[in-house]
């Protein structure tokens, strides 16, 4: 019996309007418990709007969204007590400590003995690896430490879900590993659903992606499948010396949908789409090489950059428009 | 009611005031000056208005140009102590009124208009809050200290004007049943009166300095007060007082429910 996927985040037709704006449009999304979920797109694509809505801070024109079961408009509150959010731009009461500011987020979630509390804001500090420099007032900290600082207090209620928007963008390539580094620990803990435009972060850690453009998700799912591309299998094979006629051998081929041949470094790459991929593994390249005068480089199934599949949908789209 | 989340914001909203030099100086200054230093320079008016060679008919007659109900009043007291009583209990308590006008309303500034320039509010609106306990929050921020520096200012009022006064009258005359109503029943109205307008002009106001510039105007109908009871027209009888809270209660009431409309956690974070 196959098991229904067990979502954190469900929207269906969530659509969101400014006058005649329409940042939101129709948005259907579904969050699987613990995965982490990079939300894509490009500025302005309507990222932080479904953030907000979803938190119950922007009511939605149409459509409706669950969190946990509990709908985003009536039930904010209740959603709010299980969520960790961390703003774009996440700021903090300068004069307080880090330590004390955390004191303080804590506060809102916890209403045990003084020393658990301190207990939990000293986990969090830890692991976020600014517990040397908790006692210090937050109005020195770099852009890589308030946002570290950031992700504790929205970890500090052991949220079932993480919202982060954007964590990355603003820092440096140190800054984004050492956030990179959180959420990869923060993943036995809870679900992350996070926003950014960085594709290699989301490469590197994501689970599903979503890409959001003009308001609209435009594709979804787990990320290998996103990879695969839209052409179905492809493979790639490199060849040195002349291949005439290969083009139109390959294309005689019952399970091949489509050939192409580009030369590089005087090399010629083949792209080769297939449809039926156990023959294309079994026989491929027997074909290829049933010509002596070339020789075989290099041979792999195609993998896709996400850069690749994004530019892709988000041009396809309308280039931005 | 989340009352914990609400002390929280409380708490959180006075450390921020204590650092805030901008904040905390008129806070001090004010009372130290009002209650302080006004009983020491009061008794010297007597003595001032012989050295200037006139006697004590001029204030004689401006009493005498009083309210009946306030020479009943000072009827017991010869001319000197009539002086120093009018001075400091009647025409100073007025006055009095500005101090929780002024604190509420500086704090409100900064905990609405300031916590919005400063961009700290965000974090608020994504706490597992309601609007209401936000807003009530942010309210008793204001109005706690207020109440508190008043009833610090009417101690030391009341120390410094018999200790001042001393000479003169001889016995402790302050304070009368009057400035108790006052300080019980005015004073929290008038804290309610300075931090409910300051809602309302923060949700427009581009920052602290401009809603504090702004709101600052809520002190002249304190000033009315002041020279309505200067000019004789009325004075701080014990049932001018409860009437003028009632009255103060009344406006608080409206303008906090128009602030609770304007405190919505969507209309803020679009404007943030």
């Amino acid at each position: 019996m196959i098991q229904p996927v067990d979502n954190v985040i469900e929207t269906n037709g969530l659509s969101k309007s400014f006058g005649d704006v329409h940042a939101l449009r129709g948005v259907d999304l579904a969050v699987p418990r613990h995965s982490i979920f990079g939300f894509l797109g490009p500025n302005g694509a309507g990222k932080t709007t479904l953030m907000k809505t979803l938190l119950g801070l922007s009511r939605p024109t149409s459509g409706s969204g669950t969190i946990f079961g509990h709908d985003i408009v009536q039930e904010s509150v209740a959603i709010r007590e299980r969520i960790g959010y961390l703003p774009q731009q996440p700021r903090f009461i300068e004069y307080l400590t880090a330590r004390e500011n955390l004191l303080f987020a804590a506060k809102f979630f916890f209403n045990g003995p003084q020393a658990k509390i301190q207990e939990r804001c000293d986990e969090m500090l830890e692991l976020v690896d600014l517990a040397d420099k908790a006692n210090r007032p937050t109005k020195g900290f770099s852009g890589g430490e308030k946002q570290r600082l950031g992700i504790a207090l929205a970890q500090v209620n052991y949220p079932d879900l993480l919202i982060l928007d954007e964590p990355a963008s603003a820092l440096d390539p140190i800054g984004r590993q050492s956030v990179l580094e959180i959420m990869e620990r923060l993943r036995k803990y809870t679900t992350i659903f996070y926003s950014t435009h960085i594709l290699d972060d989301v490469q590197r850690v994501s689970d599903n992606v979503a890409i959001l453009n003009h308001g609209q998700v435009v594709t979804s799912g787990p990320i290998e499948i996103i990879l695969s591309g839209k052409d179905g299998v492809v493979y790639t094979v490199t060849l040195k010396g002349k291949a005439d006629g290969l083009g139109q051998r390959l294309s005689d081929l019952p399970w091949v949908t489509h050939a192409s041949a580009k030369a590089r470094n005087g090399s010629t790459i083949w792209q080769v789409s297939v449809s039926d991929e156990a023959a294309a593994e079994a026989s491929l390249l027997r074909h290829v090489l049933s010509d002596t005068t070339v020789t075989v480089t290099e041979f792999s199934r195609k993998k896709y950059e996400l850069e690749e599949v994004f530019m892709e949908i988000v041009k396809g789209d309308g280039d931005g428009r | 009611m989340n009352w914990r989340a609400v002390f929280a914001i409380v708490r959180k909203d006075l450390k921020v005031v204590l650092q805030n030099k901008g904040v905390i100086i008129p806070i001090i200054a004010v009372p130290l000056i009002l209650f302080g230093l006004l009983p020491w320079l009061s008794v010297f008016v007597p003595s001032m208005v012989n050295i200037g060679g006139a006697d004590m008919e001029e204030l004689t007659a401006m009493i005498a140009n009083m309210p009946a109900g306030l020479r009943d009043e000072l009827a017991p007291y010869s001319i000197e102590q009539q002086t120093i009583v009018f001075f400091l209990v009647y025409m100073l308590a007025p006055m009095f009124l500005i101090i929780p006008l002024m604190v509420a309303s500086v704090i409100a500034a900064d905990s609405f208009a300031g916590e919005r320039e400063r961009r700290t509010l965000e974090a608020l609106l994504y706490t597992p809050t309601t609007d209401r306990e936000l807003f009530i929050a942010k309210l008793l921020s204001a109005w706690l200290p207020a109440i508190v520096v008043a009833l610090a200012g009417f101690i030391l009022y009341a120390v410094m004007a018999n200790a001042a006064a001393w000479p003169v009258m001889g016995q402790i005359f302050f304070p009368n049943l009057m400035w108790v109503v006052m300080t019980l029943w005015v004073v929290p109205a008038a804290a309610g009166l300075g931090l409910s307008s300051m809602v309302l002009v923060s949700a427009r106001a581009q920052g602290f300095q401009d809603a504090y510039q702004t709101g600052g105007m809520i002190v002249l109908p304190v000033l009315l007060l002041v020279f309505g009871q200067i000019s004789g027209v009325m004075y701080f009888s014990v049932w001018v007082v409860l009437l003028l809270g009632l009255v103060l209660w009344g406006i608080d009431a409206v303008l906090i429910w128009f602030g609770s409309r304007t405190f919505r956690r969507g209309r803020l974070i679009a404007r943030l």
